[in-house]
Order: structure tokens, then C-alpha cells, then sequence
């Protein structure tokens, strides 16, 4: 299966459940979708040793905010726009 | 798992609503908990044109879906940032989305109509990364929605990206920036109004509604953004989350309901003294905006005004100059209460001072 950022590949035997995987990659079920063919696979779902599988991870985090955010520590008053 | 609507197979779990959702019922939930944010905050009327900030990732391309899907009148904003092949990919991205769907993608970009990439404006600034790309955003994102007539610019944060912000905020107590940090904040002189209609929806969720929909979008991070804070209060939220679900939800929404007003006054300060740019006519608290600083330090320059280009499939690219009105010197104004969030959009009222982003 495929792992993201960083890009790797990791070959696990099935049949597995997506959450035992998950426990056994030391992965936060809460941070990652489980992708087959193109299709979200649940937390029950089973993997055969066939089964090519993305995991993919949802967090982003420029944390660039247009709407207001904290600042950077050392930011003076005349450094705002 | 069954989906808790109809019985049929689910294909997502959402623990902090203790329930599993097939594909229909899920997208329709992300549309209802979308539709449900703009009504309580009074984020979009009927008939308003929105601008969308499109980054290529997830969240941004999923706001223009749903916005779309509800009814809005929604066009894109994409921001060349000139961050090697991820600028490349993420620009491609956004253009993919919007011509398989006939959306309005408008385009800026740094190194071509402003001379400066981010790598190399916040090495000149000295600024972090994440500031300088924050800094030339927000002043864009204002300036194309003023100049374009738009009536709202619209952002992809998600609940995840709320209660980071206030995590770090929290930390440090800085309590100017708690007073501003809500889902709306309305419109005045120079400052759009900005509204954040995924509150209500997770980072899981809107990486999920993405695959579902069938909507490609950048997976790989920002590499300036590796390792920022930001990313790590995520992750601290993410580990109590799991022990407790549902707390991202109480901590965000808790303190709007209960704590942010107690802010406001602090952040009304910060509007009190704000003056034209005597170069772009943005409002600021210096003779020149933070803006045209950087673009000086970084060695480009301001394009004329006004000047657009279309593009073959119909995305459309501008030059954005010196067309910003200038405020007037202005009146400190009162910020809405926390029972009055939302109902004053439109209204002259808010501070949108900007804050800087830290990587």
C-alpha cells in the first residue's frame, strides 16, 4: 500500500481490517482516509493481499489565515499591514 | 457500519458525531453543516457575489464545490505563489477544477505581475515563509474582491484549522487576536467582508467530501509550511480528539459562544489608527502597507492597475495595481457582541487589521 507525505510503500498481508492496519502503522485513525480504487474505505472495512491501497493524509497546515491569526512572537506593531 | 440515515453501507465514520454516513448522506451533511454556518453567522445573502480563495488544496476546492452546489454565485481566486513544482501543481489543480466545471478562475501571479516569489520575499523581509505568503494573501485576496465588486471572499478553513488557530492563540494569550478570530468578520473601508463557511466540518471530512465528489486536489503540503506550528497544535488537538471526541467542536464553538466577546474590546483598539497606504491606498498603520514593503524588499514591482488578461478556458488573469480606495482615517467603531455575530455583516462595524501568521 501507499503511504503520503513522505511518499512511501509498505506491503502488509491480508485479509486485514482497515483499523487494525491502521493501529499496526502507528497511524491516528483521525488523521488519514483509507482510499481503494478510488473509494473511501471505513474504519471495518476488510484488505486482501491484492488490494492496493492509498493513505492518505488530511492534514494541511499553511495555517495562513485571511481572516486573522495569531501572530509571530517577535512582530512588531508596525510590521502589520 | 451502516449509514445512520438509510441503513446502507457507510463509507465514513465522523466519531464526534458518534455516526457512519454512506456517500450520499455524507455529502449531504457537508452541504448541510455548510448551509447551516452561513445562516448562523449571516455569512452570504442570496444574489451576493462571493470570491473564493483557491489554494488547489482540499478545503478551498471543496468551499467552491459546496458554495456551487447550495446556489452561490461563487468565482475563484488563484495566488501564483512561485514556490517551485508545488505552485506549479496546486495552480494546475485549481485550473482542472474550474474548467471541467465552467467556474471563473481568476489569476495572480507573484513573480510575473509583482516581480517576487515567496521564497524570495521572505528571505529579503526577513519574515517566515508562512508570513510573507500570509501577508501578500490577504492583501490580495482584499484587493481583487474590491476591485472585482464581489461582496464576500470566502475561505476554506475548516473546524480543524479554527481550533488550531485558537490553540495557539490561547498559549500565548494573545488576546487581540482571540477578539478577532470569528467565522465573519464584516465588511468596512478597504476590507472586504471574509467568511469561513466550513467551521462546522472537519479536515477528515473535507478531504473525504474530495474523494467522494471525484475532486483532485494537492495532497502534498506546502514545503514551506513543514513542521510549523500550526501543524503541530493540529496534531495536540488531533491526540485529545481521539481520546475525547468532539472537543475540536466545544473548544472552537464554546469559546464563540462564551469567551470571544470578552476580547473585543482589545481588538477594537487595533482599528483605531488606521490610514491610507500612500502607494496602494490599503488601510494600514504606517505610511506604507506591510505589503508594498515587502514587494519593495523583495525587489519587484507594483504592475499598473487594472489590467486583465483572459485566459483560453475562460479563467481569467489580472493585474491588481494602485485601484484600492483609501479609507478614510478611521473612527474607532464598535465590534459586533458574541449575540450579535453575524447579524451586523455588511454593516460598517469589525476590525480587519491583519494579523501575521508564524510558520
Amino acid at each position: 500500500m501507499q503511504l503520503r507525505n513522505p511518499r512511501r510503500e509498505v506491503e502488509v498481508t491480508g485479509p486485514i481490517s482497515v483499523s487494525t492496519l491502521l493501529n499496526r502503522l502507528e497511524v491516528p485513525r483521525e488523521s488519514v482516509l483509507v482510499i481503494r480504487s478510488g473509494t473511501l474505505v471505513p474504519g471495518d472495512g476488510m484488505l486482501d493481499d491484492t488490494d492496493v491501497v492509498e493513505i492518505r493524509p488530511v492534514i494541511s497546515g499553511g495555517g495562513t489565515d485571511l481572516t486573522g491569526s495569531y501572530p509571530a512572537p517577535a512582530m512588531t506593531r508596525g510590521e502589520r499591514s | 457500519m451502516k449509514c445512520r440515515v438509510c441503513r446502507e453501507p457507510a463509507i465514513i465514520d465522523i466519531r464526534r458525531h458518534n455516526a457512519n454516513f454512506c456517500a450520499d448522506h455524507f455529502l449531504r451533511l457537508c452541504r448541510d453543516q455548510t448551509q447551516k454556518a452561513i445562516d448562523e453567522f449571516a455569512m452570504i445573502e442570496r444574489g451576493e457575489r462571493c470570491l473564493v480563495a483557491v489554494s488547489g488544496g482540499k478545503d478551498s476546492l471543496a468551499v467552491w464545490d459546496i458554495l456551487i452546489e447550495l446556489g452561490y454565485e461563487a468565482d475563484g481566486l488563484y495566488l501564483g505563489l512561485g514556490i517551485g513544482e508545488y505552485s506549479d501543481e496546486s495552480g494546475a489543480f485549481a485550473r482542472a477544477f474550474a474548467a471541467e466545471r465552467g467556474l471563473r478562475l481568476i489569476e495572480i501571479d507573484l513573480p510575473t505581475h509583482y516581480g517576487y516569489d515567496i521564497p524570495r520575499g521572505a528571505k529579503a523581509a526577513r519574515r517566515a515563509p508562512c508570513s510573507a505568503c500570509g501577508l501578500s494573501k490577504r492583501h490580495l485576496f482584499d484587493q481583487a474582491a474590491i476591485d472585482g465588486g464581489y461582496d464576500v471572499v470566502v475561505t476554506g478553513h475548516n473546524l480543524d484549522d479554527e481550533a488550531a488557530v485558537l490553540f495557539g492563540n490561547v498559549l500565548r494569550w494573545q488576546t487581540d487576536y482571540l477578539g478577532r478570530q470569528l467565522p465573519v468578520l464584516p465588511a468596512r473601508d478597504g476590507f472586504p467582508r471574509k467568511v469561513k463557511p466550513l467551521v462546522r466540518l472537519g479536515e477528515r471530512e473535507m478531504a473525504a467530501y474530495c474523494v467522494v465528489r471525484g475532486i483532485d486536489y494537492i495532497v502534498e503540503e506546502c514545503p514551506m509550511a513543514v513542521g510549523n506550528k500550526h501543524l503541530g497544535y493540529k496534531e495536540a488537538l488531533n491526540a485529545i480528539e481521539a481520546q475525547s471526541p468532539g472537543s475540536k467542536h466545544s473548544f472552537y464553538f464554546e469559546f464563540l459562544a462564551k469567551a470571544s466577546a470578552h476580547f473585543r474590546p482589545e481588538a477594537e483598539g487595533d482599528q483605531a489608527d488606521l490610514v491610507a497606504c500612500e502607494r496602494c491606498g490599503a488601510p494600514t498603520t504606517n505610511d506604507v502597507c506591510a505589503f508594498c514593503r515587502l514587494v519593495e524588499r523583495a525587489g519587484g514591482t507594483p504592475p499598473e492597475a487594472g489590467h486583465a488578461v483572459a485566459h483560453a478556458d475562460g479563467s481569467v488573469a489580472v493585474h491588481l495595481g494602485g485601484t484600492r480606495r483609501a479609507p478614510a482615517p478611521a473612527a474607532p467603531v464598535e465590534l459586533p457582541t458574541g449575540s450579535q455575530v453575524g447579524s451586523q455583516v455588511g454593516s460598517q462595524v469589525g476590525s480587519q487589521v491583519e494579523a501575521e501568521v508564524p510558520a
